[in-house]
């Protein structure tokens, strides 16, 4: 109910006007086809490269630092990098044209950190003691990865839908990086919208999208969870020495360098109006608020999913759900007469809890809902098993969801501008800068707003790290 | 480690404190039921009311005129912005600012709007062409294609030039969702006289020059200014901005045809709350001194006969009269999508 209120009075509007969809079906197939075609490769360059990237991982003792460096892409709005990979494209001579393979390159550069780090804990928490084992009896490095990955692949192909889900569902990219051959469902229901006002056929694609997700979800089906220990094992010897230091400059460079060349003259021209620092000030805190305010939503969605453990169902449609159509959601909330904040953060948390969830909820469910049986068999109150029980185990987890979900609503720009039309955020500020000629004073405010994500990365993640010591989690 | 995260947590409880705080200022701000000054909701877009715009000018000088609160919302652009208004029928909105004349007549359509009064004053000639009674046009620009070169460049036919270009260097903005896009692919139409076969065929050599296609003006214009392109499709009066960051290199292309033209329009909905004190914003905003302030901050040109030396700088572009374009408009569907089939 509360992932499909705001839908129902939107499509208690369409019915009352009647409108036929102006959308082609032919379209829609060949889009949709698309779209598959293009998150499909994607997610497997994602991968690829995460794969890479763990490698390099393992040789690194202390991962932390290069935590933040690698989560940063998925977490800065995606036309800055693209611009900063079309300059090095430039400088090196390479033409970086609209088409499949930009939109690969630019989502294979926002997600292969993201990647590499899920593949580095997944098997050091899921094979870290079987190394441990397999290093005494003499084995070798390739014979462990080979093993490794073969054993891994059900869990491995759960980290790979998530990503397909985000490649699937991707608006900016393919919008100027796409052309016709990498447009998504996302785009078509955009073009929908703002082309032809056809909120019918708008419609129809965003259930499409999420009909074509679903589907995929019943053909993956996840045996085990994801992570299990939380033991450090230092595997220096597996990793490749360098490689992530390698990698993490790459990524970082082609995604951020060309923020930094505008600094210099986009932090005068911010300076020299008095306006601009008042408003930067308090749209810091209205951020700030927001991120933190949807995170604790997200922290008690997913507790509430927990609480209700016995259900399956209700933790299948979550996963299933993930593939909702932004512009639509946008549009929905706009009919609404309520208080734009209420708006924005009952907004957020449909559109960036389910996605979140995908990568942290299975995980935790199946963990725990073969516990969740035997206390119930054994006849201790729901309430009293959720809250001594399940809930501990499952916190450290869930704070790191409500973490991305905090980081995410923080960038958020593309659904806060079709909801409201004032300047709410530093995201939207940034969004309204961009409009003007001013592209070296939005780099500074992106900068600005990159640093805040990983403020509050850091504050979940750390809170996270200590309600796992706190509560004792090990296995 | 549990100190540097119990200081997060302090400094997280801080902010989310302030943040609250201004939430709930603003909240209360605006519903304030003590508030003696009537309010003006005026819709327009985001490069209009941000703190570099003309809006905040704008704002406090009608204020301070007609002793009152005026409130600027961002409510996006054409189709979305019509569609809000649709949907929203109980939502106030006084003014809307920043139509433009492509989608005038599915304004008029889909919702009722208030018969404008037009003050006395020299207007432009652009001004004469203006034939609706419920929109006024505040400003305008001729389009066409900006670059960067050291001479200015000579006026040449857009078949030439299209065909002199090198490959893939032109930056535009789709015409599928962006208004400017949609001149330019009205434009092209029109030049191809009309016709959908000389219409395609003008499409097979553009296709090939075309190297991006951004959402809207601000993304295509800005790859164009880092240099990913050779030309960008925009706003004659871009130069207007480039003059005042001493950028001199940036020329634009003269059309032997002439330049479409873009308009921004002004109207008033039958739905107002505050009628009186909209058309009094109307009067406002095409007096001298706000036209000055939308030529030095939406770097537009004015509707009015106005002597500014930056005015004077500018290239005097033929512009392009389009015959008949509302019927240009009624096919747009069908020019769009003969344009997406074509420039992939």
């Amino acid at each position: 109910m509360y992932f499909l209120l705001p839908f129902a009075y939107f499509i208690f509007l369409l019915i009352d006007r009647s409108q036929s969809p102006k959308i082609h079906l032919l379209s829609l197939l060949t889009i949709s086809g698309l779209s598959v075609f293009q998150a499909f490769i994607s997610s497997l360059c994602i991968m690829f490269i995460g794969a890479l990237l763990t490698y390099g991982l393992m040789a690194v003792k202390n991962i932390s630092r290069y935590k933040v460096f690698l989560i940063l892409p998925a977490m800065t709005p995606s036309l800055f990098i693209m611009t900063s990979c079309m300059g090095w494209a430039q400088l090196s001579g390479f033409e970086l044209q609209p088409g499949l393979l930009a939109v690969v390159l630019i989502h294979t550069l926002i997600n292969a950190g993201f990647a590499g780090l899920l593949i580095h804990e997944l098997i050091l928490s899921r094979m870290g003691s079987q190394w441990q084992l397999a290093r005494i009896e003499g084995a070798g490095r390739w014979q462990l990865l080979k093993a490794s990955f073969s054993s891994l692949k059900s869990e491995l192909l759960i980290i790979t839908a998530g990503f397909f889900l985000f490649c699937f569902t991707s608006f900016s990219v393919p919008l100027i990086l796409g052309g016709s051959f990498a447009k998504t469902l996302e785009v078509l229901s955009y073009e929908q919208l703002v082309l032809n006002a056809d909120l019918s056929g708008a419609f129809i694609v965003s259930i499409f999208q999420m009909l074509i997700y679903a589907s995929l979800f019943i053909l993956i089906r996840q045996r085990r969870d994801l992570f299990l220990s939380a033991k450090q094992f230092d595997f220096k010897d597996y990793g490749f020495p360098g490689l992530a230091l390698i990698l993490t400059l790459i990524i970082v460079a082609l995604a951020y360098s060309g923020l930094i060349w505008e600094l210099p003259r986009g932090v005068s021209e911010l300076f020299t109006n008095k306006n601009a620092i008042d408003l930067l000030q308090y749209l810091t805190a209205r951020s700030i608020f927001y991120s933190l305010t949807s995170g604790f939503i997200a922290l008690v969605l997913a507790s509430f999913m927990l609480f209700n453990l016995g259900n399956p169902l209700m933790h299948k449609l979550m996963v299933a759900f993930g593939a909702i159509s932004a512009s639509l959601l946008g549009i929905s909330f706009f009919v609404w007469n309520i208080d734009v904040q209420w708006k924005l953060l009952y907004a957020y948390s449909i559109l960036y809890f389910p996605i979140a969830y995908r990568f942290y909820g299975p995980a935790v469910f199946s963990k725990l809902y073969g516990q969740n049986q035997i206390l119930q068999t054994l006849g201790g109150s729901q309430w009293q098993n959720f809250t001594h029980i399940l809930l501990p185990q499952a916190l450290p987890s869930f704070l790191r969801l409500a973490g991305l979900v905090a980081v995410w609503t923080l960038g958020d720009f593309a659904l806060s501008s079709v909801i409201t039309g004032e300047t709410e955020t530093l995201a939207l500020f940034t969004k309204t800068i961009l409009s003007s000629y001013r592209t070296e004073v939005a780099s500074v405010l992106c900068v600005f707003l990159l640093f805040l994500c990983i403020l509050i990365y850091l504050l979940f993640e750390g809170l996270s790290y200590v309600s796992r010591k706190r509560l004792s989690i090990e296995h | 480690m549990k100190k540097a995260v119990f200081a997060l947590v302090i400094i997280t409880i801080l902010f989310s404190g302030f943040g609250l705080y201004h939430v709930f200022k603003k909240y209360n701000r605006f519903e304030n039921p003590n508030a003696a000054r009537p309010q003006l909701i005026v819709y327009t877009h985001s490069s209009f009311m941000d703190i570099y715009g003309p809006g905040p000018q704008i704002e406090e000088a009608f204020e301070k005129e007609c002793i009152c609160d005026l409130k600027f919302i961002d409510a996006g652009g054409g189709q979305m912005l019509l569609e809000k208004l649709k949907l929203s029928p109980n939502q106030r909105v006084d003014v809307v600012l920043g139509f433009d004349q492509l989608i005038l007549k599915t304004a008029l359509l889909s919702v009722g709007w208030r018969k404008l009064e037009v003050p006395e004053q020299t207007y432009h000639p652009i001004f004469k062409n203006n034939h609706y009674k419920t929109f006024i046009p505040y400003d305008w620009s001729p389009m066409t294609f900006i670059t960067r070169s050291e001479k200015p460049y000579e006026p040449t036919a857009f078949k030439d030039f299209i065909n002199s270009v090198p490959n893939a260097s032109l930056s535009i903005s789709r015409p599928s969702i962006s208004t400017p896009g949609q001149l330019l692919a009205f434009w092209v139409y029109a030049l191809s006289g009309q016709s959908k076969d000389g219409f395609k065929d003008l499409l097979g050599v553009l296709k090939n020059k075309i190297k991006f296609q951004g959402p809207d003006w601000s993304a295509s214009y800005g790859l164009f200014r880092k240099k990913q392109a050779r030309y960008g499709w925009s706003f004659l009066t871009s130069l207007l901005y480039h003059s005042e960051k001493a950028e001199t290199e940036y020329k634009a292309v003269p059309f032997t045809e002439g330049s479409p033209v873009h308009l921004d329009y002004v109207g008033i909905p039958d739905s107002c709350l505050s009628c009186g004190l909209a058309q009094s914003f109307v009067d406002f905003l095409l007096k001298p001194e706000q036209q000055k302030i939308l030529v030095e901050k939406n770097y537009m040109q004015p509707v009015v006969q106005l002597d500014l030396p930056q005015l004077e700088q500018l290239p005097d572009l033929k512009t392009y009269n389009f015959e008949n374009m509302d019927a240009i408009v009624d096919q747009r569907t069908e020019i769009i999508n003969i344009w997406e089939s074509i420039i992939q």
